[in-house]
């Protein structure tokens, strides 16, 4: 993510409701220019496709060599979200499912935004294939469409008398077959089309079916990158000390014992703690173990698990807030013969995947890039921005 | 100060601080990151390696206990049950997120190549010190009779 363009602001979950009526308003960003430096992809290395390429839309490049790139705008975290963003535009598209790859795109709220969230590039609340159904599909069909008319001005025979299977244009009449790879140096001198007929859903193929997920292969043999593999040179390691309590803060600190570590370079002191910043893992997991913290716990959060539930089991007693209303529920209920009560209980759940909480960031005078587990990626682009003053 | 062991049938000499973790070591010393760091404190199982062919985690693990031994991680696997399980695991398309799988096959690895036709006990001796945030435990059992299944003589 490149954080040199647009501000975005943090979403509120009220805003993510009022946006979510925007659904419908679809706009296509077709005739954007893909300027791919190449991006990393969970699904595994990309190779950027020799020779001429086709990228007709912001989500899809097809190469010479028939490879099929789908730009994926939402971010897979085990959900399924490359699979089945790819599922989508292949469908549209005709491709072949075993040249299909998915590659991240970058953090740009104006071609990638979720629509359900106004302009907000993020991946949340099980939006992700509602709100880019039709923008998936419109890429795929535009682009098979432009693949036709390429294939019928070299062969001089009307679109019509042509199929596609399998990222395969067939001519019946003519005999005549070709790849995708063998058209894209036509279809890409040709203007995308305003509308496209899509398929009626009888005719799908790859949606409602099981397709292979994408990223299988990669998560089955180390390959797969997540942001702790991120390796670039000259890279330091920073480990953060936390408070133990929530909301307890640094009252004092000595880092004499942490900088004495071989490999540390650097104690910092951060809104959340304390940090070290050494030239690898070890040194710096050495280094934050050595510090002698003393915290500041007059504002944290002293309640016990028990004291929580406690408080909870008393507000569920308050009257709440009423989703809807028919008819007269409380006194029905006092009448009832039969009554039924039941309560469930749940502890506080961490909403935390197994890879640690990381991110990797290479700052330059004018551009910031960063890797992060993260969901929204215009907000982390608009934060860094700010805070940097780009 | 240096270590030397065969690192995926390589015999390899790594300079580190023998007490580093042999996570970190193969991390970032030998620059395999298929292995992964998920707890530090051999909670997860999403560093397991293999020393001398047995699951072990690699994150409480220091350089030096491993001088003059096999370590196996998942860019070294190569043994036909290795092998049955990554297909397996392919097949049944076990990973979701993926942090935790290398661990995973690591350790079904390891129960496959003593134990070529495991029981559902032997599953869960074997796989209950690697966790799965995704919960895809029900699909990793069944991968690993697959693969038992297809390594069958």
């Amino acid at each position: 993510m490149t954080t040199n363009t647009s501000t975005a602001t943090r979403p509120t979950r009220r805003d993510f409701l009022k946006s979510a009526g925007t659904v419908g308003a679809i706009a296509l960003t077709i005739g954007f220019e893909w300027t791919g430096s190449a991006r990393r992809a969970l699904a595994g290395p990309v190779a950027p496709s020799a020779g001429a390429t086709f990228a007709p839309n912001a989500f899809l490049r097809i190469g010479s060599d028939n490879s099929v790139t789908v730009i994926a705008k939402h971010v897979e975290m085990g959900q399924g979200a490359y699979t089945g963003i790819a599922t989508v535009l292949a469908e549209e598209l005709d491709a072949d499912w075993a040249r299909v790859r998915v590659e991240s795109a970058p953090a740009d709220a104006a071609r990638y935004a979720n629509l359900a969230f106004g302009k907000i590039q993020g991946t949340g609340g099980s939006s992700a294939m509602a709100n880019s159904w039709m923008q998936l599909r419109e890429a795929g069909g535009k682009a098979r469409a432009m693949l036709l008319a390429a294939a019928a001005k070299e062969w001089r025979v009307p679109v019509a008398e042509l199929t596609v299977e399998q990222g395969i244009v067939h001519h019946a009449a003519g005999k005549r077959h070709s790849s995708f790879g063998a058209l894209v140096r036509t279809a890409a001198a040709l203007p995308v089309p305003d509308t496209v007929q899509l398929k009626d859903p009888k005719d799908f193929k790859l949606i409602g079916r099981h397709v292979p997920r994408v990223d299988a292969a990669a998560k089955s043999d180390g390959t797969a990158q997540f942001t702790l593999d991120v390796a670039l040179p000259g890279m330091l390691v920073a480990l953060l000390k936390r408070p133990p309590l929530f909301g307890a803060t640094v009252k004092s600190f000595d880092a004499t014992a942490a900088l004495a570590v071989p490999g540390v370079v650097k104690v910092v002191q951060v809104p959340r703690g304390v940090a070290v910043v050494a030239r690898s893992f070890w040194a710096a997991k050495q280094g934050r173990d050595a510090l002698n913290i003393e915290w500041d716990d007059s504002k944290a959060e002293k309640r016990s698990s028990a004291a929580l539930m406690t408080e909870y089991r008393r507000l569920a007693d308050q009257p709440a807030l009423p989703a809807r209303k028919e008819g007269d529920a409380v006194q029905a209920i006092k009448d009832a013969s039969r009554k039924v009560s039941a309560s469930y209980e749940f502890p506080y759940l961490a909403h935390a995947p197994m890879e640690p909480l990381d991110a990797v960031v290479r700052l330059t005078a004018n551009s910031c890039e960063i890797w992060a587990g993260d969901q929204f990626q215009t907000v982390d682009q608009g934060n860094a921005a700010r805070h940097w003053g780009y | 100060m240096s270590t030397s062991f065969t690192l995926n049938g390589k015999s390899t000499t790594l300079d580190a601080d023998p007490n580093m973790p042999l996570l970190w070591a193969v991390r970032e010393v030998a620059g395999l990151p298929g292995t992964k760091f998920g707890c530090g404190m051999a909670l997860c199982g999403a560093c397991t390696v293999h020393l001398d062919g047995k699951a072990i985690r690699s994150c409480v693990t220091p350089l030096s206990t491993v001088a003059g031994r096999k370590v196996t991680t998942i860019e070294g696997l190569a043994s036909a049950p290795a092998k049955a399980v990554q297909a397996a695991w392919v097949k049944l398309q076990v990973p979701q997120c993926g942090y935790c799988q290398s661990g995973q096959i690591m350790s079904a690895t390891a129960l496959l190549e003593t134990n070529p036709a495991p029981t559902e006990a032997d599953i869960d001796s074997a796989m209950s010190g690697n966790i799965c945030r995704c919960a895809t435990y029900t699909r990793i059992r069944a991968a690993i009779h697959a693969a038992a299944d297809s390594i069958k003589v």
